[in-house]
């Protein structure tokens, strides 16, 4: 397969990112200037939004044997690059206010980028060992951005150990796979008896870049240490296309109908559901509390996944937006408030916001409702998808287990809720000003999360996302023969 | 479309009232009033207009989530509309009792009022399982900020538990729902959430009876039923009055609400089953809360004990089966938001005066508060069910069709009576009659709440007097009287 023009239409996201973020590099080198950096960030990301929908741009094609590109990847392409705008939206008040040198954050912000739009498209190994890499390799840097400080290097630290560790896992997975089939395609049937460990090995290494248990340990310390638009990113593009690959990868190559494979995944779903939300329970770090909450918000992911099916691909399609959206607002909102040195993570620095900073205060309560999963938010209707899928193919079990932890999780969510609206400290908290692309980002955040909560006809069934998936099997296996 | 305004009128006069707040204090209360006030008057006329033999009385149907099958179906009979209206007049009785207690963000304050009225005005009017358990859980988080931000000492505590506890059930009930639908899918190969169209086709396979559970025990919950009432005498005691007044006058109701209009019409032979174990609660609700109602020395929490024992008569009389017991239950229902809501209001009323809910701070006010004691022992009177006012049609006509299905539990559940009768006395003594011990002294009712105990007299009366508009209406009701008669036929 060679790549013609058609092709590269189909992946210009990706190059379009690319060449922005050479012109980053070269403007930084000629000129350092915060505004022009940021700008020409955000520019790339927007003109690479609307090329992934260009009319062109329908049906499935396979660029090269690495990439695959379809609804699916379009539409995890979508959601991760309007996250990455988001980010650096509110990266550039809090880089103002607190960095030295800010214009290679964008540098490495839009490489990470670049890693995640290669994952919901990956359909080889390959492909997917370079995305995860990509992805990973700009995050040690970005964690530890703020060298002066002690816990985003500690954070910085603790990540690049653990994703070293996750990768060789995920290599000898990859490595052992091939072994069997001889083909690094996710669509090479495996049958032997090296196929079940194999895909256990990708699924911890995998699981380590997801944090869900029983990898989970290093989150809450790299949450907490990083600085408040990286911890975004972390929690929004970089788990929403591990997931992306993740699903595409379990669909493809079949393992999901494994028995090994779907008891793991039933396992490690409940695991995090019921870990992440009895830990969360007595933080009083709000970036803590979050990075907990992601474990469970993982667990439901996984357990949309093992359902399996096309309803359930919606879900999960839908629950990734519905997360993202949401933490993207209560990590928004903790850095739009960043004065100078000090992030305001702790309950008791947050007290009082809703009387102080009524719209930082019902911005951050709505986000935490929508985590919760309460009605009117799109975290309830993401969960309400989940369970629609749970009832469809009768999973009893993890829809009980959502229920219940839902029910242990609203606790923390709700006090944070009660720190907002209790009365506020003697004297005041001293918060940033907002700066306007900040509160334009928080408020777009805000709308998907209230219009998807109310009124979600986002045309999600339109979009062949399972199909894409299920196509992809067909193919390869008819390319096998 | 009349339905729509009227959820759409407390809704915007919500924000109405927030926006307004920083002009001064006294628009939002002005605006909640207003817009209580219309929505109660659009309700009767929707009532009074309506075609005769008609089974809504109004209605509104539009695509939601069409994907799922889900639509924004609402409706309006009978059932619904009493409960509308009791709905939209203790929401202007609460706006009237919180004048003067509430001086703190007063514009937040009648933000969260209007959104809980309307959100419990949806739950009474929705067609749709969807849309109905939206507007459940859409009570819920007004309701959280009313107790904690504005409740009393243990606010915070208070307002987390009824949150859990509501929340939990609320996800099994939308487990349910999605069991419901999706088993009719599978059945029919189409998806749909809409009320009448499930309730066509009956399911009576095995799955059933756990399904049903799950709409049980979030309705039980709410209800509440004993041993799920825990949550409620904490979050009755902590909230404001007007907050004590909507949990007990309302909210206590959507949950006997759902069992009238889901639980007995979509699964007739499931609750057949489940009936002996509900009926068996039921009495145990209105015996135990009885005697907890008794042990308080903390005067709000000694009503919310009463909710208690009350709510059990309502259980036991939809799971009775028949016609009288279930109209005696919708009374129950109305005469209970009626005399709690009333007692509620003068608790508040004493509370603010005397900064203090124990008995022991109590005490021999009959001398100085005529007004206020006297519409005290009226209330009192009422709840504990004196002949002539609205608890008693309501409690006659539960224990008498209960009596023709299990005498027994007619019989039990008839000392609940005796019950109220030496917790309502007890109240009256410790805290109208007596020597002044604690030398209180401070001032009688003010016209305002003259006005409002004045109001909650006369409805008592009216339905204690004269309860035959009100059964009439409920005749009209299709379900759960169809059904309800069908199942007594089945059973003889």
């Amino acid at each position: 397969m060679t790549l013609d023009a058609a092709g590269l239409l189909a992946i210009l996201p990706l190059l379009i990112i690319g060449a922005g973020t050479m012109a980053v590099m070269a403007a930084i080198a000629m000129k350092r200037n915060h505004k022009a950096a940021a700008a020409l960030s955000f520019a790339a990301i927007i003109v690479a939004l609307i090329s992934a929908w260009m009319p062109s741009s329908v049906g499935t094609r396979a660029v090269t044997p690495l990439l695959t590109v379809d609804d699916y990847s379009r539409f995890f392409t979508t959601v991760l690059l309007v996250l990455s705008a988001g980010v650096i939206l509110v990266s550039f008040a809090y880089l103002d206010t607190t960095a030295a040198r800010r214009e290679e954050y964008y540098l490495l912000l839009l490489t990470g980028t670049i890693g995640a739009l290669v994952l919901p498209s990956a359909s080889h190994y390959v492909a997917l060992f370079l995305g995860i890499e990509l992805l990973s390799i700009p995050l040690y840097a970005l964690l530890a951005y703020l060298p002066h400080r002690e816990r985003p290097l500690e954070a910085g630290l603790k990540y690049l150990v653990l994703a070293g560790a996750s990768s060789a896992f995920l290599l000898f997975g990859i490595a052992l796979l091939y072994a069997e089939t001889g083909s690094m395609a996710f669509g090479a049937v495996a049958a032997g008896q090296l196929a079940t460990p194999a895909m256990v090995l990708i699924l911890v290494g995998l699981g380590f870049k997801l944090a869900i248990v029983p990898f989970h340990l290093w989150t809450a310390d790299v949450y907490q240490g990083a600085p408040a638009p990286v911890g975004a990113f972390i929690a929004t593009v970089s788990k929403g296309a591990v997931i992306a690959v993740t699903m595409r990868l379990l669909f493809e190559s079949g393992a999901l109908s494994w028995t090994a494979v779907r008891m793991l995944l039933m396992i490690m779903a409940l695991g995090s559901m019921f870990a992440g939300n009895v830990l969360a329970l007595m933080q009083t770090n709000v970036k803590r509390l979050l990075a907990y909450s992601s474990i469970s918000h993982l667990g439901y992911v996984l357990m949309g996944i093992q359902i399996g099916g096309a309803l359930a691909v919606r879900a999960v399609a839908f629950y990734v937006m519905a997360y993202t959206a949401s933490v993207l607002l209560a990590f928004g909102v903790v850095s739009a408030l960043s004065a100078g040195q000090k992030e305001p993570e702790e309950l008791s620095e947050l007290e009082g916001l809703f009387w102080t900073r009524p719209w930082m205060g019902v911005m951050l309560t709505l986000s935490m409702m929508s985590l919760a999963g309460v009605p009117l938010t799109v975290g309830f209707m993401g969960k309400y998808y989940l369970l629609a899928a749970g009832a469809d193919s009768s999973a009893w079990l993890l829809s009980i287990g959502l229920v219940v932890t839902s029910a242990i999780g609203a606790y923390y969510y709700l006090r944070v809720v009660v720190a907002i609206y209790s009365s506020p400290p003697e004297p005041t908290q001293a918060y940033q000003r907002v700066t306007w692309p900040a509160s334009f980002a928080l408020m777009l955040a805000t709308a998907v999360v209230l219009w998807l909560g109310v009124y979600p006809r986002l045309g999600l069934h339109r979009l062949d996302l399972a199909g894409s998936l299920r196509s992809a099997e067909q193919r390869s296996t008819a390319t096998t023969r | 479309m009349t339905l729509i305004w009227i959820l759409a009128i407390p809704f915007f006069a919500g924000l109405l009232a927030w926006a307004t707040a920083r002009l001064n204090d006294s628009s939002p209360r002005w605006i909640s009033l207003a817009a209580s006030v219309a929505s109660l008057a659009l309700t009767l006329q929707a009532w009074w207009a309506r075609a005769p033999g008609a089974r809504w009385a109004a209605e509104y149907n539009a695509p939601w989530i069409p994907e799922f099958g889900i639509s924004f179906r609402l409706g309006m009979d009978g059932l619904s509309f009493l409960l509308l209206a009791l709905t939209f007049f203790l929401t202007a009785i609460g706006v009237f009792a919180s004048w003067t207690e509430i001086q703190e963000s007063v514009g937040f304050f009648h933000l969260n009022l209007m959104w809980i009225s309307a959100a419990i005005a949806a739950v009474f009017v929705a067609l749709d399982l969807f849309l109905f358990f939206f507007a459940w859980e859409a009570m819920l988080i007004p309701m959280y900020f009313l107790i904690s931000i504005w409740g009393y000492e243990r606010r915070v505590y208070a307002a987390i538990k009824f949150f859990i506890f509501t929340q939990f059930s609320g996800l099994l009930m939308l487990v349910a729902i999605l069991a419901l639908c999706f088993a009719h899918a599978h059945a029919t190969g189409v998806i749909t959430f809409d009320y009448l169209t499930l309730l066509s086709d009956p399911r009576s396979n095995t799955q059933s009876l756990w399904i049903t559970l799950g709409f049980f025990i979030a309705f039980a919950v709410k209800l509440p039923m004993v041993p799920f009432h825990t949550w409620l005498p904490d979050a009755h005691t902590e909230a404001p009055t007007a907050g004590s007044i909507i949990l007990a006058g309302l909210m206590l109701k959507t949950g006997g609400y759902g069992l009238m209009r889901f639980v007995v019409p979509l699964f007739p032979d499931a609750s057949r089953t489940l009936a002996p174990l509900a009926i068996a609660l039921g009495v145990a609700g209105v015996i135990y809360g009885a005697i907890l109602a008794f042990g308080q020395t903390d005067l709000k929490r000694l009503i919310a004990y009463t909710s208690v024992s009350h709510l059990g008569f309502v259980l036991m009389g939809v799971f009775a089966f028949n016609e009288l017991a279930l109209k005696g239950a919708v009374i129950t229902m109305l005469a209970h938001g009626l005399s709690t809501g009333a007692l509620f209001f003068v608790v508040g009323a004493l509370q603010h005066r005397i900064h203090s809910r124990e008995f022991g701070r109590m005490g021999g006010i009959w001398n100085v508060t005529p007004r206020l004691s006297g519409a005290a022992l009226f209330f009192v009177m009422a709840s504990l069910g004196l002949p002539g006012l609205a608890d008693f049609v309501g409690e006659f006509l539960t224990l008498a069709g209960t009596w023709q299905a299990t005498p027994t539990a007619a019989a039990v559940a008839s000392l609940g009576v005796v019950g109220a009768t030496i917790y309502g006395l007890k109240v009256v003594q410790r805290v109208l009659y007596g020597p002044n011990v604690n030398n209180l002294a401070f001032a009688d009712f003010s016209p305002r709440e003259a006005f409002i105990a004045a109001c909650f007299v006369a409805a008592s009366l009216w339905i204690g007097l004269y309860p035959a508009p009100v059964l009439s209406a409920l005749s009209t009701s299709a379900e759960p009287f169809s059904v309800i008669t069908s199942i007594t036929r089945s059973f003889r």
